[in-house]
């Protein structure tokens, strides 16, 4: 574990601490903030799955037990009372064992792991780049996680992505899971596919490095970060960008999926950091700032991007202002999901913004160290 | 003395051009800041779906307070909806369905008021006789557009698209949203909106302003604002980027008209202050390269 604080304003900037957009910040109101290396966390089993399995078996237990009682009944040459009553036994056995299979196995599962078509599934990634220098190599790579989108538990751990990854989007015109990988990996820094059954990651183009962009002098990259898709499977992302030279703003980019390459659109007029760039319902494309010190008020705005150039159109306050970072929009609901990281610690929260009202509502405290999320989505 | 005397001719003709100027900037506010205009005189009709009593005047508004600032004149026509278009510079408008001589769209001239039929033919935009398209707005790059409301089960309001060189409307039936005294405006990048007025949902009164597809009229996004308060019948300013529209109660005459304006950014709505009695539509004036 290692924890310092610099001067940057995100995480995925090749000047900042950490490769990874998971770190937590201090904003000091100037344009300036304080990064905050996060440490690794520690999954931890929710224990409601626990308990729920631990009744489930005792139910199970006590359905299976009056198949053990069909034993009693011959089966050869019974009479035919006799033979009625095991055809009834037998049908009562399979009924019980159906049931107990239905309770054990399938429902809970499926309701807990899987849940049925239209309900919304909520991936993640744990881990940060949490690289040691400041622009140097990250030390963490990631594993996928399904979360629990109502409580914030972990559902399940999926397995190793074997990259660092720091923007996840599911695209649903091929049903296909994508991710960013941090400047610093040490692998390969560009765009990803992620088995969804496995967690393993695979680079779309393993000779793309840097998404084909030109990497500048001092630096390991562009620190593209926020994958998002839309409902056509285009990809866009973001990252960061500080002076000099003074004025310079964030950049949009757009990503050939099939190729690996982006294309940089620069200045796009907006400075956000520790930000959640996703879309919503009708292709709405919405860049979630974190919290910001403004003429003394601390305010958080949701900036609507033209999908085109990532220019604002439109602005919108939420209250009360609380970081979501890395984030998507729940495609049942359309309401806004991301993650706020506590300085110094790396208790992370599920945060819901309702756009619609303005509201930020911190759900519950998520599994340690989740870094990304996006929900599985499927063509309207 | 010569000297002297000239000296004070030019000093009172100086301070009489200083003195005139004062009144051009009240009346005229310099290139770039918001100019209001906006019609008195609502349909008023004895009987709904009836003909209309009153016909309109154009008047300009000073949006910081909601005072009349001039009475430009007679539009000869019932106004239900204002708009300019920063393409052409020319101020156009919807009358009512019960305009006792022309029910379609009009171009207002912003010097005299005077309104004129875009295509006298063109009654009703062309459309079925019982369209009562109101709400004009039109786009930066001059595409109007209008909003009608529509009663019965199941059925939703409905948004045109009109062409101004003819003054033909094309419908998009059953957008999906069912608004009532609300207010259909572009607001910068040429985001459509349509602010509702406040609704009992739940149990509990809100207002919804709904960003729309400007293809169809169907609701892209939406999104609460409050104090709930009518705001109808509005614009954007061009220069903050704010909703104004107009909180009136047609059933009770001479109960006040106020001007009402809406941030979406803050999702706040702020009463400005009583504007003048009667004041039914209003509207910018927008130019192309603000």
């Amino acid at each position: 574990m290692h924890s310092y604080v610099t001067e940057t304003k995100d995480n995925d900037h090749p000047g900042a601490a950490t490769g990874g957009a998971g770190n937590a910040f201090i904003n000091h109101g100037n344009g300036t903030f304080s990064c905050i290396e996060r440490s690794a966390g520690t999954l931890i089993p929710p224990a409601r799955t626990l308990d729920e399995k631990s009744n489930l078996n005792a139910i199970a237990d006590t359905l299976r037990s009056p198949a053990s009682g069909s034993k009693a009944y011959p089966t050869k040459h019974p009479p035919r009372s006799l033979r009625m009553k095991t055809l009834i036994w037998r049908s009562a056995t399979l009924a019980l064992i159906l049931s107990a299979a239905v309770l054990v196995g399938v429902i809970p599962q499926a309701s807990a792991q899987t849940p049925p078509p239209g309900q919304p599934v909520l991936l993640g990634t744990l881990g940060a780049c949490d690289n040691v220098v400041q622009g140097g190599p990250c030390t963490h790579t990631s594993t996928l996680v399904q979360i629990d989108p109502d409580t914030g538990a972990l559902v399940k751990t999926i397995g190793p992505v074997g990259f660092t990854v720091n923007g996840l989007a599911w695209d649903m015109t091929t049903n296909k899971l994508y991710a960013t990988t941090a400047v610093g990996d040490v692998s390969f820094h560009g765009l990803i596919t992620i088995d969804p059954n496995t967690g393993q990651g695979t680079p779309v183009n393993a000779s793309v490095n840097n998404y084909g962009l030109d990497v500048t002098p001092g630096t390991l990259g562009s620190p593209v970060h926020s994958i998002t898709f839309d409902s056509n499977g285009n990809a866009v992302a973001w990252y960061d960008e500080f002076p000099p030279p003074t004025g310079v703003t964030d950049t949009f980019v757009t990503i050939n999926k099939a190729t690996g390459i982006a294309t940089e659109f620069n200045n796009t007029g907006l400075n956000t950091g520790q930000n959640g760039l996703a879309f919503a319902k009708h292709d709405l494309l919405w860049n979630i700032d974190s919290p910001k010190l403004v003429n003394n008020v601390v305010t958080q705005t949701a900036y609507l991007l033209d999908p085109t150039n990532g220019h604002p159109l439109d602005e919108r306050d939420v209250s009360p202002p609380t970081a979501a970072a890395l984030g998507d929009f729940n495609p049942v609901g359309n309401q806004y999901y991301g993650l706020k990281f506590t300085v110094f610690n790396p208790t992370t929260f599920l945060v819901v913004i309702d756009l619609k009202k303005g509201t930020v509502t911190t759900l519950a405290q998520t599994v340690d160290d989740l870094h990304v999320i996006a929900f599985v989505k499927h063509l309207p | 003395m010569k000297t002297l005397c000239r000296l004070v001719t030019l000093t009172t003709m100086l301070a009489a051009v200083l003195a005139m100027s004062v009144q051009v900037s009240a009346q005229d506010p310099p290139p770039g800041q918001p100019i209001l205009l906006g019609t008195t005189g609502a349909c008023f009709n004895a009987n709904q779906g009836g003909l209309c009593t009153q016909t309109s005047t154009l008047v300009q508004i000073d949006p910081s307070t909601g005072a009349l600032i001039k009475t430009i004149g007679p539009v000869g026509y019932t106004v239900n909806g204002l708009a300019w278009d920063p393409t052409t510079d020319k101020l156009y408008a919807t009358t009512a369905a019960g305009d006792v001589s022309f029910h379609g769209l009009i171009t207002i001239d912003p010097n005299t008021g005077q309104g004129t039929p875009v295509n006298p033919l063109a009654v009703n935009y062309g459309l079925d006789p019982t369209s009562p398209v109101h709400s004009i707005t039109i786009d930066s790059n001059g595409n109007a557009v209008g909003w009608y409301d529509e009663f019965g089960s199941g059925v939703t309001d409905t948004f045109v698209t009109f062409d101004k060189s003819t003054g033909f409307a094309t419908e998009f039936n059953n957008t999906g949203i069912n608004t009532g005294q609300n207010g259909l405006a572009f607001a910068k990048h040429d985001l459509l909106w349509n602010i509702d007025s406040p609704k009992f949902v739940n149990g509990g009164l809100t207002q919804t302003a709904y960003l729309l597809d400007p293809t169809n009229g169907h609701p892209l996004d939406e999104r609460d604002v409050t104090p709930p308060t009518a705001a109808a019948l509005g614009d954007f300013d061009p220069v903050g980027n704010q909703y104004y529209g107009l909180n009136f109660d047609t059933s009770t005459p001479g109960s006040g008209t106020y001007l009402v304006a809406i941030n979406l950014k803050k999702g706040t709505v702020t009463t400005v202050g009583q504007t003048v009695d009667g004041l039914h539509v209003i509207a910018f004036v927008k130019h192309k390269l603000i």
